[in-house]
């Protein structure tokens, strides 16, 4: 074998090694528990219109690292030129979803019941408002909704504005 | 006089135990990964003990006997053998201090290779977790932890391994040298005598 001066070189190079792995895990378990415990504001991905339930199915996605709670939707009805429908609030329906950390939900919000179908053209804003368990305060995302054309339920490419703070 | 004395140590001994439980497990609910890394470090410490001295005490002797000095071989022995008694009954003493050296380091071999089967299980568990075929947010970094705190007593044995296997190769060639030179001044004394 070697001569011992390079046995421990050898050595001492594996330890830096093995030292850098070990330090670089701890402080990489450090700032994984730091980004777990910062909420995000939850973004919508995708709205679709499901005409048998009357409803339209929000795919909201939570990009932080605590669970956020949805206590409460409102929505605004704005008819388009083909619906013969008037315009109507409906304001504070109260619904229990949680998005948990870092997927995709999927939350329902109904509309009036008793209202024509979703004409093209119609459009629905909705806002959620949502906690998170590090504060006791309210935070809200508005969604506008436009029913698309061609009979596709194509939801509008503009993102959520964010909550006060 | 002596037994309250006694009772005193047990207390303090009870104390330290009841102490050192309620600060690890405080540290477990605050950072389990620490915890799990001092398991790790201490647990395989214990089983490499043996080893890290065992190699260490082998370096040792072999780079003292290739410098000139000659190593206690009762001491040697009793390494090797269970007990003094059994250490003369083998009569490991007539060896040559080589002989009884490569004799220790190859009753280590046992030992070695359970340990370094302990630490092969452990990084295999913990390379699962880390390349997400077995997956757990939880166990995962955990599994990590204890094969990073064991990887410190492992590198240990493996570097003094290496170390003492050069030095006990060393000394079996110089001890081979002399028993030649010997055996030729032998040859060349009888020689003589003949003539």
């Amino acid at each position: 074998m070697k001569r011992p001066a390079s046995i421990l070189i050898l050595v001492s190079i594996i330890a830096l090694i093995l030292g850098w792995g070990i330090g670089s895990f701890f402080t990489q378990r450090t700032i994984a528990k730091v980004i777990a415990s910062i909420p995000g504001s939850p973004i919508v991905i995708d709205a679709k219109y499901d005409k048998e339930n009357h409803s339209i199915t929000y795919s909201i996605l939570n990009p932080g690292g605590v669970p956020l709670t949805i206590v409460d939707e409102s929505f605004v009805f704005t008819p388009g030129k083909n619906s013969k429908e008037q315009g109507y609030i409906v304001s504070h329906v109260p619904v229990h979803a949680v998005l948990p950390p870092g997927v995709v939900t999927r939350v329902e919000l109904k509309l009036k019941a008793g209202t024509e179908k979703l004409q093209i053209g119609d459009a629905v804003l909705a806002t959620f408002t949502y906690v998170h368990p590090l504060s006791t305060d309210l935070y809200t995302v508005a969604h506008p909704f436009k029913m698309g054309v061609g009979g596709k339920n194509v939801a509008e490419q503009k993102k959520g504005n964010k909550g006060g703070k | 006089m002596q037994r309250v004395l006694w009772w005193i140590a047990f207390g303090l001994f009870i104390a330290v135990i009841v102490l050192g439980i309620f600060l690890f497990s405080l540290v477990i609910a605050a950072h389990p990964e620490a915890a799990a890394f001092v398991i790790g470090f201490l647990g395989f410490w214990l089983f490499a003990n043996r080893l890290i001295f065992g190699y260490g005490g082998i370096a040792n002797a072999a780079k003292a006997f290739l410098d000139g000095e000659i190593p206690d071989k009762s001491e040697i022995a009793q390494k090797i053998a269970k007990s003094p008694e059994a250490a003369q009954l083998q009569k490991l003493e007539d060896l040559s201090v080589a002989a009884l050296l490569s004799l220790w380091l190859s009753s280590l071999e046992p030992f070695k290779y359970a340990y370094y089967l302990g630490f092969f299980l452990v990084f295999l568990i913990a390379t699962l977790f880390e390349l997400n075929i077995i997956s757990s947010i939880v166990i995962g970094p955990i599994a990590e932890a204890v094969m990073l705190g064991a990887a410190i007593p492992t590198l240990l044995v493996w570097g003094l391994e290496l170390l003492a296997s050069y030095y006990v190769g060393k000394a079996v060639v110089k001890a081979l040298e002399e028993m030649k030179e010997e055996k030729s001044e032998a040859g060349s004394q009888n020689g003589q005598q003949n003539q």
